[in-house]
């Protein structure tokens, strides 16, 4: 439900930019988040700016001259259960944080809000619900950032088990030389064909960030997507063949488990592999080709989430041009 | 007299491992760290002789374990790993003493703490060091620990608070500790309720 709030509240759209010193070494994932790959912990320290809007400063129309609004950025660190509070200041039409800022002594995931607030008590000319007047209110936010001070694990290709192998040399894929990855339903294992062209092959395999990583989730993502379709399919179809849900096993059940919400439509878990399980044993398999045919597809996209991590890559791009 | 701190060496939530492991069968890792007991020992002696009531546990030992950790590093004091050495190994008696149910049939963040805040506030003496930390930030326990003594006494105040994202604007919590010391279960719900919507308008560090 959304929050309303006893005033007009600006929520301003453009994302905060973070600089951090050299020795820090950093991938920008997405629009807000910042992994944090290598660092010193004596020596990790940012800074952010981020551009003002001019709703914020004419925020009092023709009296805005009377008013002072401060900017302030807080940093909270829930797992050291630190919380910092700074002043910004305002430069030309952006703010910046009044010096870099120490994070190294803090830990896991650390978020940034922005904040516009009325520095003073006003007296206002006229009694409006509209107008703010006392110290403290906040006037405006900025989308949070996150910055993730722990190493990222490895990308091994997601936690499901991945092998390269030549598809030439494989006797289920023997024919399909240029095809890119093979699922193994038995297993279950998901095989990625080692004969592409090894330029290719040397952006799939790193783990680079920046433009080959956007380069790298763009060719994987579809592929993710089309595995995690397979490996539902044959799931479903294995339910329904043995008679229910609960008859399947490991990395099956799990898949099930996390998507039967998107398949059924229904927002409990519980509930909808309740609902899923009844579809799956139906006499009228009706619903249940329906599933496999339309909605199944349609559910692994949304489960994926493609687009709004092709989308994040995109609005990197347009910050960095 | 000072003793070593240690840390839990190994995932104790692997097949619910916690339940069953022996104190003496749990790995640890040994710190530099040293730290002094004796006051704690002794209240935790007394508590045995004396049959205190399991839930008065809180409020009295609060002083004294507060009191010997309060000067660890900060990255040790949110290492959940310290909390499960403090918990299943070095005052295990203790602590299964304050517990409801047997340790098997204890839910896992009260014994191994987590890294949400709900969680790093289920283990009691990490949740008696949180709300402490607030009451007194420098240590100087002033006032014969009695704002100390009547927030432990309190449940619904040290969940209230410290579960909260707001018990972590210290400076601003402190300001009515004193308050919230003196109410029962339902009004310190409501007052923290309303500091809560106070911090959705205005930014609490100017209040």
């Amino acid at each position: 439900m959304a929050t309303i709030w006893p005033y007009r509240r600006e929520e301003c759209t453009d994302i905060p930019k973070l600089v951090f010193n050299p020795q820090t070494k950093v991938d920008f994932d997405g629009e807000n988040k910042i992994i944090i790959i290598d660092q010193d912990p004596n020596l990790t320290e940012f800074s952010l700016s981020v551009p003002l809007l001019k709703k914020v400063s004419n925020y009092f129309g023709k009296n805005s001259e009377n008013r002072k609004i401060d900017y302030c950025l807080v940093l909270t660190n829930k797992e050291t259960r630190s919380r910092v509070m700074q002043k910004m200041n305002q430069k030309g039409s952006s703010i910046t944080t009044q010096k870099s800022i120490k994070i190294g002594h803090l830990r896991g995931k650390v978020e940034l809000n922005i904040y516009a607030v009325l520095a003073n008590d006003v007296k206002l000319s006229s009694d409006s619900f509209a107008s703010p007047a006392n110290k403290g209110t906040i006037l405006a936010t900025w989308p949070q950032s996150l910055i993730y001070l722990d190493s990222p694990p490895d990308r091994k290709g997601d936690e499901f088990p991945t092998e390269w192998v030549a598809f030439s040399k494989m006797e289920s894929t023997k024919k399909y030389p240029k095809a890119i990855h093979y699922v193994d339903l038995e297993e279950p294992k998901v095989f990625i064909n080692d004969d592409l062209p090894i330029e290719l092959k040397n952006i799939l395999q790193g783990n680079e960030g920046g433009y080959i990583k956007a380069l790298r989730e763009a060719y994987l993502s579809p592929v993710a997507v089309d595995i995690t379709e397979q490996l539902a399919r044959h799931a479903l179809i294995d339910a329904q063949r043995t008679g229910g849900l609960e008859n399947l096993e490991g990395s099956y059940s799990k898949l099930i488990e996390t998507i039967c919400t998107l398949l059924t439509g229904i927002d409990d878990q519980q509930e909808a592999l309740s609902e899923l399980n009844i579809i799956v044993t139906d006499k009228d398999p009706g619903r249940f080709n329906n599933i496999i045919a339309s909605t199944l597809p349609l559910a692994c996209q949304q489960l994926k989430d493609v687009s709004s991590k092709l989308n994040n890559h995109a609005i990197q791009k347009e910050r960095n041009s | 007299m000072k003793e070593k701190i240690f840390l839990v060496d190994e995932d104790l939530k692997i097949g619910d491992r916690y339940k069953s492991v022996l104190a003496s069968e749990i790995l640890l890792v040994k710190t530099e760290l040293e730290v002094d007991f004796t006051e704690l020992n002794s209240r935790q002696n007394s508590i045995f002789s004396n049959n205190l009531k399991r839930e008065k546990i809180d409020a009295y030992i609060g002083e004294a374990l507060y009191s010997a950790i309060r000067n660890l590093p900060s990255d040790t004091l949110s290492n959940e790993r310290f909390w499960q050495w403090l918990t299943l190994v070095r005052f295990r008696k203790l602590y299964e003493l304050r517990l409801k149910d047997p340790i098997s049939k204890t839910q896992l963040a009260t014994l191994l703490s987590g890294k949400s805040l709900a969680n790093q506030n289920r283990n009691f003496f990490q949740r008696i060091h949180n709300l402490l930390k607030i009451a007194y930030p420098d240590g100087n326990i002033e006032d014969k620990f009695t704002l100390g003594r009547q927030l432990l006494r309190n449940q619904d105040a040290i969940t209230s608070i410290c579960d909260r994202e707001l018990g972590l604007n210290e400076p601003f919590i402190r300001k009515h500790l004193e308050d919230i010391s003196n109410m029962g279960g339902k009004d310190t719900q409501k007052y923290l309720k309303k500091l809560n919507a106070q911090a959705q308008v205005f930014l609490p560090d100017y209040l």
